[in-house]
């Protein structure tokens, strides 16, 4: 009885310790980003006297927030529209329509999951310059599209696997086109898979820097909202209450996503690894 | 009378639907598949097989003149003639060695913690969410907010000195040679340890009772259940993921660029600063591609090695 209380409170002790170290960081950007730049110069990180605004308003202007988020969001749209579609088709095809062939497809896919990024950076970066893709929405859009293939047919296709075919069955002996069944028996049931996948690719391609700052980083009237908010804390970095309210301006939607719908989220991700 | 016809017409309407399905099946399920598989293989795939070529290559990247074959000379280069390439190196083992060790043992440990505790499944689901937090941000934002909590002057090491602990906390962690690299570690295990928990979290809880309950009658304590029934139940997701996490430590980039450049005096150089700088600021196109093919031969190393780690044990 002893062992069990002392357990007990040795997993509140972790647990708190864990907590604070987790969420700790972000309450002290979010102290600081309510503070007078007045105050933050005499203690940046402590709870703050006085709660001012204004930070958020003047980040939003001098971090052209409105442009830059426009810029993410084309993007997230554009990726997630296509890449559902087209891993929605393919993990379809792998989950239901069996062929031989099709663990040759798999075994593509698991393979390209480990390329590294690095590895056809080089060449894509030159060709996407020599076609002028480089610096656009739908250049960007084709790249990030690609990238995450692999993943997303996984994880829709994980999630088709385990769905009953009697209703496609019957709808085939119908007569229905294995589009029509498709469109119209399966994805009506199967949605949630698609909104988490959905979900992930939109907060990736929000969340984007690397592939950014190489193929989106030329053009300053076409920024996305990450590179563009490291730009903004260099420019401003002395200012610690106006980048960090820029910081939390520029995560907002993910938090409030994440909030909303956390269990879809880290299902998703996770549904990943144990995919293995 | 008409009942045999009617079964006669029907088994043979679904016979001929049946071979008809059989063939037109198969065609359809390519043309489901070849889209997402085309656009791959011409995005990535291509360029991927193209860096092979250009490893081989001098070339700038930008001027007008064609690159020029030169075998294996820009290898030769790199682990011969480099003077960063084997710092970038060490930097990238340490960092594989570091980060999956502590992110593992976290993740590993405060899974298990949560998984045997009785907490209840909504206090459990909500210290799960919370926790996870840091692992749903971007890498812009951990790297600014770290960047600003371990400055020197004003960071968190100040704000403890005013609260009165004795210490010189005000030592700038990211600007020392010495501590740069650990560092940009910790901040890359602060954020990443949080996914492998819940990974393991929900592989131990996948874990059929069953095999406890057996565990207990055989007179197992807590540890021998954890050793006999646990590990060997999420050891594929374990391993998986290990070997994911060893690959993608040395695609590093981003928080050493973000935090640090490379430096202080290339004390957290990697591979990856390594060609992004070749590339951009070198211009050296087919050096870069080099460096980034020996990256790609790391990784199918690894992969090799837990192939083959896996095929003798069993996992």
């Amino acid at each position: 009885m002893n062992r069990r209380r002392i357990n007990r409170w040795l997993l509140y002790i972790v647990l708190t310790i864990l907590l604070v170290v987790s969420l700790g960081p972000m309450l002290l950007i979010l102290f600081t980003s309510v503070k007078s730049e007045a105050e933050a110069a005499l203690q940046p990180l402590l709870p703050p006297k006085e709660i001012i605004l204004e930070n958020f308003k003047i980040a939003w202007e001098r971090g052209q927030f409105a442009n830059t988020m426009r810029v993410s969001g084309l993007l997230v749209i554009g990726t997630v529209a296509g890449q559902l579609l087209l891993c929605g088709m393919a993990a379809y095809a792998l989950a239901r329509l069996r062929l031989p062939a099709m663990n040759g497809v798999m075994i593509y896919l698991l393979a390209a999951s480990t390329i590294p990024f690095f590895m056809y950076m080089v060449p894509l970066f030159i060709t996407w310059r020599t076609i002028h893709l480089i610096n656009t929405i739908p250049g960007t859009i084709i790249l990030h599209t690609a990238m995450g293939i692999p993943f997303t047919t996984f994880l829709l296709r994980s999630f088709l696997v385990q769905l009953p075919s009697e209703l496609e069955d019957a709808a085939r002996v119908d007569g229905a086109r294995e589009w029509q069944v498709f469109s119209k028996v399966v994805l009506p049931i199967a949605w949630p898979a698609f909104l988490t996948a959905g979900l992930l690719t939109g907060i990736g391609v929000w969340s984007s820097y690397e592939l950014e700052l190489i193929f989106m980083s030329g053009n300053s009237d076409l920024l996305p909202v990450m590179y563009s908010f490291s730009l903004f804390q260099g420019r401003f970095s002395r200012n610690w209450p106006l980048t960090s309210a820029g910081a939390i301006i520029a995560i907002a939607p993910i938090l409030i996503l994440y909030l909303a719908m956390q269990r879809r989220f880290i299902e998703g991700l996770t549904a990943g690894g144990l995919k293995a | 009378m008409q009942g045999l016809i009617g079964a006669h017409w029907h088994k043979t309407l679904l016979a001929k639907t049946h071979l008809t399905l059989g063939r037109q099946r198969k065609l359809t399920a390519w043309l489901f598949i070849l889209p997402a598989l085309l656009f791959h293989f011409l995005v990535i795939g291509i360029p991927a097989l193209g860096s092979i070529y250009y490893s081989m290559t001098q070339w700038s990247g930008i001027s007008m003149t064609p690159e020029k074959f030169i075998g294996l000379k820009n290898f030769e280069d790199l682990f011969s003639h480099d003077e960063i390439f084997p710092m970038a190196f060490s930097h990238n083992l340490i960092w594989m060695v570091l980060s999956i060790g502590a992110s593992f043992a976290l993740g590993l440990g405060i899974a298990a913690l949560l998984a045997q505790s009785r907490l209840g499944q909504r206090r459990e689901l909500a210290i799960r969410g919370l926790l996870f937090l840091p692992n749903i941000l971007p890498a812009v934002i951990v790297a600014y907010m770290w960047a600003r909590l371990l400055q020197p002057q004003r960071g968190i090491g100040a704000l403890l000195m005013q609260a009165g602990l004795p210490w010189n906390l005000k030592y700038p962690l990211l600007g020392s040679p010495d501590t740069a690299l650990v560092t940009v570690i910790s901040v890359t295990i602060w954020r990443g340890w949080p996914f492998l928990m819940v990974l393991f979290l929900t592989a131990m809880q996948t874990i059929p009772p069953e095999l406890y309950d057996a565990a207990k009658v055989d007179g197992a304590g807590a540890w021998q259940q954890f050793y006999n029934v646990t590990i060997p139940g999420i050891m594929p997701a374990v391993f998986f993921m290990l070997m994911m996490s060893a690959i993608w430590s040395f695609s590093s980039f981003q928080y050493v660029w973000l935090m640090t450049g490379g430096g202080p005096a290339y004390s957290t150089e990697l591979l990856g600063t390594m060609l992004y700088k070749n590339l951009v600021n070198n211009f050296r196109a087919g050096y870069a591609s080099a460096i980034g093919m020996t990256i790609t031969a790391l990784s199918g190393a690894l992969i090799g090695l837990f192939t083959l780690i896996r095929k003798r044990y069993e996992i």
